[in-house]
């Protein structure tokens, strides 16, 4: 019997992934690998509320967090510096489990490729997070920290608000339906990451992510 | 690194062949011609794969520190080269089929005006395809290629980077092929054509740059045919 050590920590997580950056619409990481930011670098700001999830028997089911990441270029290209908020409504053994998770400790993309092109990593940080999951007016924040939230891009002809959506039939590498809008408010000011993106990049999307 | 060192030293001091006429080759000329195919593509094409063979080596390095199984890097550069090794393969076998039909003289290039603007054309015909710009999309965005399509194991590891090759073969197999034109062995070229392929997969707008030097190519192609 082949006995995979990768899978002695088996999880899973189904959440709703509330993302800005500060690339323009489109986001050039989900297509060609490179931010198309006007300064070539990536910096993000992900919340993320799970629907359903569990690391081995554990249940983590509600809980909420958000990470914080900018990458200096490409993701691909590595020095990023990453943090992680979880909300204070999780147990202990949740912390451990979704701080295990997201630093890739546990395998599973994408957050293990993830992990591994940052240098520098703080977490997880716990305090209180405030988190709106509808869909194109999802929003979050931790107060004196950080804030982001999303409008519906707007029809420059009729004013209406549209319904874009990218998709990834085949699956993309952190969602495969996206829904596409726009950055209302975006920014953080948290040790050595500091930065503030308005009118960018936004999706809003379910993240099915596991080993 | 050690790979693409050893191979460009190759290339500049080493690099010599049997020139006599294709007639009097011999099985071991032929193999010759392999072998300094293989390191050509080696030495042109590793260095633009270093960004994603850093990336699996962090990813492989992450799980040596947390003392979980890892496969070691060099299985997936194994598996990257083993695709250039196949094409190096058929372009070994294209050259000797065309000094038999002498389009290329003994000195390994083209001597036939209506073949190189042929292959230039092409060449910059394919620039625009919509083939080689999903492959060359696919090949900047190492990102997502890894974390879709990561597998375990050495066999995984050999099958990652041979895909990953694949995409990257579809990219510059006819830029590799213009080597008959500007001649097999012309270390001018080769690094020209190196530095081609970084800019193309490396820049933040090699989509672009690629598809300028796709007109060029078309433009010097015809300029060569009149």
């Amino acid at each position: 019997m082949v006995i995979n050590m990768a899978d002695e920590n088996s999880w899973a997580l189904s959440m709703h992934q509330i993302e800005c950056c500060n690339c323009s619409h489109g986001c050039g990481c989900q297509f060609g690998g490179f931010p198309d930011s006007e300064s070539g670098a990536c910096e993000a700001l992900l919340g993320f509320s799970v629907i359903k999830g569990h690391l081995n028997e554990l249940d983590l089911s509600g809980v909420k967090m958000v990470f914080a990441a900018m990458w200096p270029k490409a993701i691909h290209e590595g020095n990023g510096k990453g943090a992680l908020f979880i909300d204070n409504e999780a147990t202990a053994e949740q912390v451990t489990a979704l701080a295990t998770i997201m630093s890739g400790q546990a395998g599973g993309m994408p957050v293990e490729a993830i992990a591994a092109t940052f240098t520098e990593f703080e977490g997880p940080i716990l305090t209180d997070i405030t988190m709106n999951t509808a869909d194109r007016h999802a929003s979050f924040s931790i107060k004196d920290i950080l804030e982001v939230e999303q409008t519906p891009l707007i029809s420059p002809v009729t004013g209406e608000e549209q319904n874009v959506h990218i998709t990834f039939p085949d699956g993309g590498f952190m969602w495969n339906d996206g829904i596409i809008g726009n950055s209302k408010s975006m920014h953080i000011n948290h040790n050595n990451i500091v930065f503030e993106h308005i009118g960018k990049f936004s999706a809003k999307a379910i993240a099915n992510w596991g080993n | 690194m050690f790979t693409i060192a050893l191979s460009w030293c190759y290339m500049l001091y080493y690099m010599t062949m049997n020139m006599d006429p294709v007639s009097q080759w011999r099985v071991v000329d032929i193999g010759l011609l392999f072998m300094m195919w293989g390191i050509m593509m080696a030495g042109m094409m590793l260095p633009s794969a270093i960004p994603v063979i850093m990336l699996v080596d962090k990813l492989n390095h992450r799980r040596k520190q947390h003392s979980k199984p890892f496969t070691q890097t060099l299985y997936f550069t194994l598996g990257y080269l083993l695709a250039w090794l196949v094409y190096s393969l058929l372009a070994t076998l294209i050259q000797w089929w065309l000094h038999h039909l002498m389009i290329l003289s003994p000195m390994m290039i083209s001597i036939n005006t209506g073949f190189s603007s042929a292959v230039l054309i092409f060449a910059g015909l394919y620039q625009w395809s919509p083939f080689k710009q999903k492959c060359l999309q696919l090949c900047r965005s190492p990102f997502s290629f890894i974390s879709s399509h990561w597998r375990e194991g050495i066999v995984g590891a050999i099958r990652l980077g041979l895909s990953h090759g694949q995409y990257c073969l579809g990219c510059c197999w006819l830029l590799m092929a213009l080597l008959f034109v500007t001649g097999v062995m012309n270390i001018t070229w080769i690094f020209i054509l190196s530095m081609i392929v970084i800019v193309e997969k490396l820049l933040p707008k090699g989509e672009i740059i690629s598809k300028t030097l796709g007109l060029l190519l078309i433009g010097y192609g015809c300029y060569l045919f009149l």
